[in-house]
């Protein structure tokens, strides 16, 4: 699998770090009480087909994180952008 | 002249004679043969048993499809097994054997398995050996594996190198026949890149087999790899291909294969096709052979694989054998066409030659025992006939090589008119041509799937021994789609991919179905296209370079001082340092004695260090460590505590401000580098409004622990004045840049790993053994010693210091019992769901100590802990031993634990219970600090 | 002073350890990029770029950072001076071990161990990339005399040195 950094240009696997799921934000509350939206956060995912938003981090590179959209059936890489 | 080998022709080089030997047996062939053509012109025919049956077997193909002539190549450490002979080069001195006969290939004694083949029926294995169910281990599971297997591993470690590469181009053309050449030179005509691959040593692909002459001129931007197999296609254009370097000469020191990633937007497969067997009663006999083959033997190595022939077709393209035979002066007793009508084409030919044609007729099976002796045809109107001959060439067609299109799931298309698979859905950017496509081949072809009605076995798969009676049996037993008759038979899963049964099989499957083979569909093939050693794919990455060696600034201070080194990560630390007849643990009580008592320096250098400056450094620590940092003043210290967002201890460290917007933070070694991609996590997704930046200068400082009573005392001699490093005017939990040495720049923190009055000096790396050396010579006078991660580690357990064992990702602050660090007046990571009440509950596991009541027994780190009267199960586990230790300063064992309640239980007696080492003890809980609780050393 | 002492393996002639050399990271803060250039004096390059000014060299290395290369033993001090509160300043000269790949073999030889494509259509004479080679995190440059220059981390001197002698012993063996 190849993914285009906008930073480095087309770089292999070898050289990222998979993160998960790009679309979860965290809370902006302050965390002073675990909450259901904070385990949400933290623990849970949709578990959809098709183009994902995922982020990524070029460790190997230039250590930006990008948030790839990626298709989880084709594994064809629809874009990758600075978050 | 070899028995065999025809008196001129062939592309081998007869002024180079080469010496081979083959089951013991010497014999000698030329440069350019492979050991199958050389193995025939010299008339050996019988080259392996079969996998299940033991039945004899030789040569089938002349290329990487070859099923049955699979041998044992080289010997000693270099032994490889199931090599096809038809492959592998032939070279002076190479030695090869035949695989799964005992004692000999002629007088196999288990050629009885035929004998007792109802007995082997595809799926036997589920369905015998079970009873008694004491009989597996001691008698069957011993029996079967003596018998079982193809091929015997060397048992030694690869003496060979391998090496990788990577290369870039426009196109990538896979194969390097007529269609693969033109393809070359049409993509070099764009004026890119073009990578050439053929897996043979010389371009021209099936023109070489059948004698044609074709453009093999290439221009420049053309680079060709011979020798090299394109094996997997991978997504984002990436392929897999293997190069054989130095597989075809007898010895060489340099890299035997060379593992290359070819990345290519754009691809033209020309991997040509390869040719269907015909099923039919002892299909498998040495001298059943391609029709193919035969060309190609004749041809390419000038070798006639027999003296009488049978040709049996059910397609034009076969009848160019007809020349061929009789160009090497093979007699034709037959040409057996399966079809209801003889095309003109192949009667045209067949008279040219006079060789007799048997129109809508079949074969029955073939005669002979070790070798072919003659064909049994079944005529049209169902009489049988015996001709003879030593030769049975065949033909069912021409399957497309599309094995590569479907390596990204694509599924192949059937194509009636050719009656062949052909591509269809391709991998992104790849088109077919040629062969491949299904051009060309299979003219005037009626496909002819088994034919034979004798009770003759009739092979299908012929490496794993699957016949026709397989497949109706997997079907009947209701395994009738395709994949499940692939597992069920194991058609297909041999080292040859079933490239010559799976069409056969498939198409079998279909007719017993009732269905067509459209309906059927077929199963998909994965990389590798032909077998890869694994030490190619390891490359230059094995033993002690799997992974790079990272070596501290003062790795050649700590060689001069006798160390011994442990692998921490990637890091090479000292372990312990031994005196003339010290083992480990002396070294390490004795370097804990002289740090305690005197003074002792270790490199901790490896521990992560972050540079972070920016207007808002203070504001971000405080996002990321639990407690606060904006009221940390210049030219201090403090520890840190890092959660994870899931509440749960991620790593800890010490953090010191040298100015308004500039800190060092340290990591513990293991998490160096998930802590710098946690910041940059949070600098650019969470919290991008911030203004700060962070590099790691690890490796920019060397850094020295100078611990015990007398540090101060050494220290002082290399400082440079003004500095004042008095317990006054540098207190614990001190930071200060400086210099040392006269000039040489310096950062020194007071920081205590292990209790005592301590310090870590850092300066740049260059200068790492330098300063080891000048604080050895400083220390002379009070005894100063190195010491390693042995001691290191001694020393904070005593100190109860959680570290790695009690970091391990499963404990909390509360668990540890740095709950006051978690800051109750702002956000950071990890602060919600450390609240949740399961991580507060101080039923938990949390930090103890433990000493044995006997003061002798060891405690060891993974023992449980139970109640002293309570049945040793998973009910009654109470928590587990984490860091344990002989401690030489309180002269008994100790450890640190995590125990249900620990903290509320000081003084009860536990059970330390470690069966899997024998050992059962109890003792004493006790609180997580064995030594200096008060701290007043540290503050000394 | 103390003495100095770098990893220093004997040269091949494919394969040649650089001497120290001053190496400093220069990472601009907030909207700082134009001020950082004015104060430099330097048009710091945007994308994976080695420029050189005033006899210093300078090297993306990341959004908004750079590397600073030259044989001035201030080079730190002068740097810090200059960008004082428009970029994270820091020493990196211990930090890096350094080698170099030339001669006519030198692409295959990278080719062997860094998975970037160094053609002169895609790679030329003044771009950078931070890669890897040998699974060491490498940046990577040419430098005037059309050789290649490897930097990783100091620690991996010797194992990133070891891989380079390793693939370049086809030619380099050969004499």
């Amino acid at each position: 699998m190849r993914i285009n950094c906008p930073h480095c240009g087309p770089r292999g696997l070898e050289e990222f770090l998979y993160h998960g799921d790009a679309t979860v934000k965290r809370p902006a509350d302050g965390g002073a009480v675990p909450s259901k939206e904070w385990t949400d956060y933290v623990y849970l995912r949709e578990n959809a087909n098709g183009p994902h938003q995922e982020l990524w981090y070029h460790s190997a590179g230039c250590h930006a994180w990008l948030t790839v959209t990626r298709d989880l059936s084709t594994h064809e890489i629809l874009s990758v952008q600075s978050p | 002249m070899t028995a065999r080998r025809l008196p001129t022709g062939g592309l081998i080089d007869r002024s180079k004679p080469l010496g081979f030997t083959f089951d013991g047996k010497s014999y000698q062939g030329y440069a350019g043969d492979t050991l199958a053509s050389a193995l025939l012109a010299n008339n050996v025919k019988l080259i392996g048993r079969s996998f299940k049956y033991h039945r004899p077997r030789g040569i089938l193909s002349a290329g990487s499809e070859e099923p049955n002539a699979i041998v044992e190549l080289r010997d000693g450490a270099y032994r490889e097994p199931n090599t096809r002979a038809t492959t592998a080069e032939l070279f002076d001195g190479l030695t090869a054997a035949s695989q799964n006969r005992f004692p000999n290939l002629k007088y196999d004694l288990l050629s009885i398995n035929s004998a007792l083949a109802p007995l082997f029926a595809a799926g036997f294995y589920y369905k015998t050996f079970m009873w008694p169910a004491a009989f597996w281990e001691k008698l069957y599971e011993p029996i079967i594996r003596r018998a079982a297997g193809l091929g015997r591993n060397a048992g030694m470690p690869d003496p060979d190198s391998y090496e990788k590469s990577t290369e870039f181009c426009d196109v990538l053309v896979i194969g390097g026949g007529e269609s693969g050449l033109d393809a070359a030179r049409e993509a070099a005509r764009a004026g890119g890149r073009v990578i050439l691959c053929d897996e043979t040593a010389a371009l021209g692909g099936q023109s070489l087999s059948d004698g044609k002459t074709i453009d093999m001129t290439l221009p420049e931007n053309v680079t060709v790899l011979t020798r090299t197999t394109v094996f997997g296609v991978y997504d984002g254009g990436t392929y897999g291909a293997l190069t054989r370097l130095t597989d075809h000469l007898q010895v060489s020191s340099a890299p035997r294969q060379r593992l290359v990633k070819i990345i290519a937007p754009q691809s033209v497969l020309a991997s040509g096709a390869i040719e269907r067997p015909l099923v039919f009663g002892n299909n498998d006999l040495p001298g059943v052979m391609l029709a193919g083959a035969v060309r190609a033997y004749i041809h390419r190595y000038g070798v006639a694989p027999g003296t009488r022939a049978v040709l049996a077709l059910n397609h034009d393209e076969a009848a160019s054998t007809i020349p061929a035979l009789t160009a090497a002066g093979i007699n034709i007793t037959g040409i057996i066409d399966s079809r209801t009508k003889t095309s003109d084409h192949l009667k045209t030919i067949a008279f040219a030659a006079s060789a007799p044609i048997f129109t809508n007729a079949t074969l029955n099976r073939a005669l002979g025992k070790l070798a072919v002796s003659g064909a049994e045809i079944m005529l049209r109107d169902g009489a049988t006939i015996t001709l003879p001959c030593d030769l049975i060439a065949m033909s069912g067609g021409w399957n497309p090589a599309l094995h590569l299109t479907s390596h990204l799931d694509g599924k192949p298309a059937w194509s009636e008119g050719i009656a062949a698979f052909i591509p269809g859905e391709l991998p992104p950017g790849m088109r077919v041509v040629g062969a491949a496509a299904g051009e060309g081949i299979n003219a005037n072809i009626q496909p002819l799937w088994q034919s034979g009605k004798s009770s003759a076995k009739a092979f299908v798969d012929f490496q794993n021994d699957v016949t026709t009676t397989d497949i109706k049996l997997a079907k009947q037993e209701g395994f009738a789609s395709v994949e499940h008759l692939k597992r069920y038979t194991t058609l297909g899963m041999a080292t040859d991919q079933g490239k010559t049964a799976n069409v056969n099989g498939l198409a079998l499957l279909a007719q017993a179905k009732g269905k067509t083979i459209s309906q059927t569909g077929t199963t998909r093939f994965r990389p590798p296209y032909t077998p890869v050693p694994i030490g190619a794919l390891a490359g230059a990455h094995r033993g002690q370079h799997f992974k790079p060696k990272r070596l501290t600034p003062t790795h050649d201070f700590a060689t001069a001082q006798n160390a011994v080194f442990i692998e921490t990560g990637l890091w090479l630390r000292a372990q312990y340092f031994p005196k003339p007849g010290e083992g480990w643990r002396e070294a390490a009580n004795r370097e804990v004695n002289t740090v305690r008592n005197h003074v002792g320096i270790c490199d901790v250098t490896t521990l992560g260090k972050i540079d972070i400056q920016g207007r808002d450094a203070a504001k971000f620590l405080e996002c990321v460590y639990t407690n606060s940092w904006t009221n940390l003043p210049i030219g201090r210290a403090r520890y840190g505590l890092m959660l994870r967002e899931d509440g749960f201890v991620m790593d800890d460290g010490t953090c010191a401000r040298l100015s308004d917007h500039h800190f060092v933070m340290t990591t513990t070694t293991a998490n160096a580098a998930k802590v710098m991609q946690h910041l940059e996590f949070c600098h650019q997704i969470l919290w991008p409004e911030l203004d700060v930046s962070f590099i790691s200068v690890t490796d920019q400082w060397a850094q020295i622990a100078i611990a015990g009573p007398q540090s101060r005392d050494v220290l002082a001699k290399l400082i440079d004045a003004p500095f004042d490093v008095s317990n006054a005017a540098f207190p614990y939990m001190a930071a200060a840049q400086l210099t040392i040495c006269n000039g040489t720049p310096a950062r020194l923190f007071r920081l205590s790993f292990s209790g005592e009055l301590a310090y870590e000096l850092a300066v740049p790396a260059r200068f790492g053994n330098a300063l080891a050396q000048a604080l050895t010579e400083a220390g002379a006078e009070y005894n100063i010693t190195p010491y390693g991660t042995e001691a290191l580690g001694i020393m904070r357990i005593e100190k109860g210091h959680p570290a790695g064992p009690e970091l391990n990702g499963q404990t909390t602050a509360h668990d540890l019992g740095l709950a006051k660090l978690l800051s109750k007046k702002k956000d950071f990571i990890g602060r919600a769901l450390s609240a949740r009440p399961a991580l507060i509950d101080t039923a938990r596991p949390t930090l103890v100590g433990l000493k044995p009541i006997d003061g002798v027994t060891l405690l060891r780190a993974g023992s449980h802990l139970l109640p002293p009267d309570a049945a040793p199960t998973a009910a009654n586990d109470q928590g587990h031993v984490t860091s344990a230790a002989y401690s030489p300063t309180l002269g008994h064992p100790i450890a640190l634990a995590l125990l249900c309640n620990g903290p509320s239980r000081l003084g009860d007696t536990i059970r330390v219970y470690d069966p899997i080492r024998n050992g059962d003890t109890l003792a004493e809980v006790v609180a997580p600090v064995f030594y200096d609780p008060s701290g007043s050393r540290l503050n000394a | 002073m103390l003495d100095a002492a770098i990893f220093a393996p004997p040269a091949t002639p494919s394969v040649q350890p650089l001497p120290h050399r001053a190496i400093v990271s220069v990472a601009a803060f907030k909207g700082q990029i134009p001020a950082l250039c004015a104060a430099l004096g330097v048009d710091l390059p945007a994308t994976p770029r080695r420029i050189v000014s005033s006899g210093t060299a300078w090297l993306w290395s990341g959004p908004a950072a750079w590397l600073a290369m030259s044989g001035a033993p201030d080079l730190y001090e002068t740097l810090a001076g200059r960008a004082a509160s428009l970029a994270a300043v820091t020493d990196q000269s211990d930090g890096r071990f350094l080698v170099s790949v030339s001669g006519p073999h030198a692409r295959k030889i990278l080719a062997k161990l860094v998975p970037i494509d160094l053609h002169p259509s895609v790679f030329p004479p003044d771009a950078t990339a931070l890669t890897l080679a040998a699974h060491i995190g490498v940046q990577l440059w040419q430098e005037e005399d059309q050789k290649f220059v490897i930097a990783c981390f100091r620690s991996f001197g010797p194992a990133l040195h070891h891989a380079f002698i390793e693939a370049a012993a086809e030619f380099d063996a050969r004499g």
